[in-house]
């Protein structure tokens, strides 16, 4: 496969398999990023495939000063918070039902060591209990926690993808990782121990 | 360094982005402070547990679907019609922003206690001790640091 540069060239000249070659590498990251934020499987498909037409038709304004993920990245996240402006996104709560479904497995993943969570809690109740810790929380903290875990950027790339100060990307992320903290133990009985 | 310090740090640790400094400051804090240990221990639990989510693929066919919308986008006739309500938009665009500008002017002139938090965040971030000018002035004259004003931005609690 050809490096970013190369496609892009091609794409500026018109080349539609080199297009297709760079949805093809980067679908899964367009798709995941959108689709934590979202939380719904087909908006997020629809918000992807809306990035890679903006992606096509403002090509030639690529002029190579960053890299091409940095700009993707970009692009993806002000797809999302305009897809989030105009359907605004109910901010999921952790209610009861949720805290009652969850409780002995978040119990579990609070207290045990690695091993024992993998025994005590099937694999799609934990992508589930993630998921929905992730929606709970507002849009910028829902963004910068999927660049940061899903994505696994670098501070630096973050700044670049969100646009926001370094000092911003610390504030949010310690933000976002404490409602985490604080909801976790909340599911867990406040006041009983330890996370 | 104090413990509330140190907490606002541990995010920052946690990915091995606080600078060479800061990381002999915090491991020297967390030798003898058993309570942001535990702070520390439940940081990474969250990132723990944040890293179990797995990667989804989108629907198959992707390509062609979005081959299809560019297509469909670029065969799409462009009329006059077309030109007229762009130039509308842009025209609409102007004046709603227009009227937007002079409200928020007339607004931020009568600061909120809301609006003036959220002023003092964004103002301790882009200014610190370095700043020229009467902003510059009053952070220099002033005993407020730059790491004051980073951990008053950290503890901020947001609303929701």
């Amino acid at each position: 496969m050809n490096s970013d540069i190369e496609l892009i060239d091609l794409i500026k000249k018109g080349n539609h398999a080199a297009f297709e070659q760079i949805v093809t590498k980067y679908k899964s990251t367009v798709f995941n990023i959108i689709y934590s934020v979202t939380g719904d499987i087909s908006e997020a498909d629809d918000i992807s495939q809306e990035v890679f037409a903006k992606i096509y038709f403002s090509i030639n304004s690529f002029k190579g000063k960053s890299l091409f993920s940095t700009w993707l990245y970009r692009i993806t996240v002000n797809e999302c918070m305009n897809a989030i402006n105009k359907k605004k996104h109910k901010t999921i709560s952790l209610d009861a039902e949720f805290l009652e479904k969850n409780d002995g497995t978040i119990k579990d993943i609070l207290h045990d060591n690695e091993e024992d969570i993998e025994k005590q809690i099937m694999r799609k109740e934990t992508q589930e209990f993630v998921r929905n810790l992730i929606l709970s929380l507002p849009e910028k903290y829902r963004i910068i926690i999927t660049l940061k875990h899903i994505e696994n950027l670098s501070y630096e790339e973050i700044t670049k993808a969100m646009n926001v100060s370094m000092d911003k990307v610390k504030i949010w992320l310690f933000r976002a990782r404490q409602n985490l903290k604080e909801k976790l133990v909340q599911f867990k009985e406040v006041g009983e121990g330890e996370l | 360094m104090n413990c509330n310090k140190c907490r606002t740090m541990l995010s920052t640790y946690i990915d091995n982005e606080l600078n060479n400094k800061d990381t002999r400051i915090v491991n020297e804090h967390l030798k003898n402070c058993s309570s942001c240990l535990k702070e520390l221990e439940q940081f990474k639990n969250v990132k723990k547990i944040l890293s179990r989510l797995e990667k989804k693929e989108p629907a198959p066919f992707f390509e062609t679907r979005v081959m299809g919308r560019i297509r469909e986008r670029a065969s799409a006739p462009k009329t006059i019609s077309d030109f007229i309500i762009a130039a509308r938009k842009v025209i609409y665009a102007g004046i709603s922003i227009s009227v937007i500008f002079v409200g928020l002017n007339m607004l931020l002139l009568q600061p909120t206690d809301k609006n003036f938090y959220e002023g003092v965040e964004e103002y301790l971030l882009q200014n610190n001790s370095d700043a020229g000018g009467i902003k510059g002035s009053i952070i220099m004259k002033s005993e407020i640091s730059k790491d004051d004003i980073m951990s008053l931005a950290f503890l901020e609690k947001e609303e929701q």
